[in-house]
């Protein structure tokens, strides 16, 4: 077996991946085996802050990804791959403020990062955006 | 948490690439159950598969169809250029023309393959058309000549790509052309029928396998 000699050559890495959708309202933060099908972990910006207005901060980020990152480690995985969201559709297609700083605690725990992708649903075309004609009136 | 903790214990399952890639290990999954693994999809980048750094934008995906033992038996089932790879290639002034197909293999797998060219120039309608039509041609007789394995090989590493470029050619001045997406509509329904078998790994050799390997001579 080729292969197996080959997987003894090189350093175990176990992989998980860490999918973070991120709005202008909230953070979560959800760490998955590769086919993205077992949940080993998942944390949200509500799980550490109590105004419905901080969730989406850089701080609940941080908390969010530290506390899916202890996880990871109990659970033994040292590699991931980000996958980063930001709602989509008619909707924001830019990440949250809290995106930076959760791929950034993420980065500092010492697990190794492979891809970063941006997987925000873009679509070919799409309905009216909501707001109405004038604009959503605040 | 405590809920998953009564459960019975996960194993976990390995799978491989296709021999057709190479039967490289692609990822660990776990599961209380090997029916459960069977249909899962896992992404990775053509770089994996054959340590090309160049091709790191190439996302493969491979679904697995069978578990023996612990180890998975995967399919190609598709592929697509990176988000960013392919907006690098979107420029001013110049235009491009996509193809999206549907194709049936000559082991009949159904497949939905979407070719790409990007010109130098701004091109006229007519000529748009003529190149779609080459992109048609080429991977339409593709399709009928190959098996579903052989296709995925063509497609990923580039040989329908460069058929489409060199016919493309004559009608206009490509900069780039590529197969820069496809998917497996249907598999054949033989391929699946197999039964899933039994788990036969006890949890002794499970723990064998968490220690860690032995450092290679």
């Amino acid at each position: 077996m080729s292969s197996a000699e080959q997987q003894q050559q090189r350093p175990r890495f176990k992989w998980g991946i860490v999918h973070i959708y991120s709005s202008y309202n909230n953070i979560i933060v959800h760490l998955t085996d590769l086919t993205g099908a077992e949940t080993i972990a998942r944390a949200s910006g509500g799980m550490f802050v109590d105004a419905g207005r901080l969730e989406p901060t850089p701080y609940a980020g941080m908390r969010a990804a530290t506390y899916v990152m202890e996880k990871a480690k109990e659970a033994g995985i040292n590699a991931v791959h980000i996958r980063v969201r930001a709602p989509g559709g008619v909707k924001s297609r830019t990440p949250g403020p809290a995106t930076q700083a959760a791929i950034r605690t993420i980065a500092r725990s010492g697990v190794m990062i492979g891809r970063i992708e941006d997987v925000t649903p873009l679509p070919h075309d799409s309905v009216r955006k909501k707001g109405g004609r004038r604009g959503r009136r605040v | 948490m405590r809920k998953g903790e009564q459960k019975k214990p996960k194993q976990s399952y390995i799978a491989y690439a296709p021999p057709y890639f190479g039967s490289r290990e692609l990822g660990e999954t776990w599961s209380s159950d090997p029916e459960k693994v069977v249909g899962r999809v896992m992404v990775t980048s053509l770089y994996a598969l054959t340590d090309d750094f160049t091709k790191q934008y190439l996302l493969l995906k491979f679904k697995i169809i069978r578990v023996k033992g612990n180890v998975c038996e995967t399919l190609f089932y598709g592929h697509e250029y990176g988000r960013e790879f392919l907006r690098s290639l979107v420029r001013r002034g110049s235009t491009r023309i996509d193809g999206i197909f549907d194709v049936e293999t000559r082991d009949g797998f159904k497949m939905r393959i979407q070719a790409t060219v990007f010109t130098i120039n701004r091109v006229s309608h007519s000529r748009q058309k003529a190149v779609r039509k080459v992109m048609k041609q080429v991977i339409e007789e593709a399709a009928q000549r190959l098996t579903h394995d052989q296709l995925a090989q063509e497609m990923v590493l580039g040989k329908t790509a460069s058929d489409i470029f060199n016919l493309v050619k004559k009608i206009v001045l490509p900069r780039n052309a590529g197969i820069i997406k496809s998917k497996v509509l249907k598999i054949p329904d033989e391929l699946l029928k197999e039964p899933v078998q039994q788990m036969v790994t006890q949890p002794t050799t499970q723990k064998e396998s968490e220690q860690p390997t032995p450092p290679a001579q």
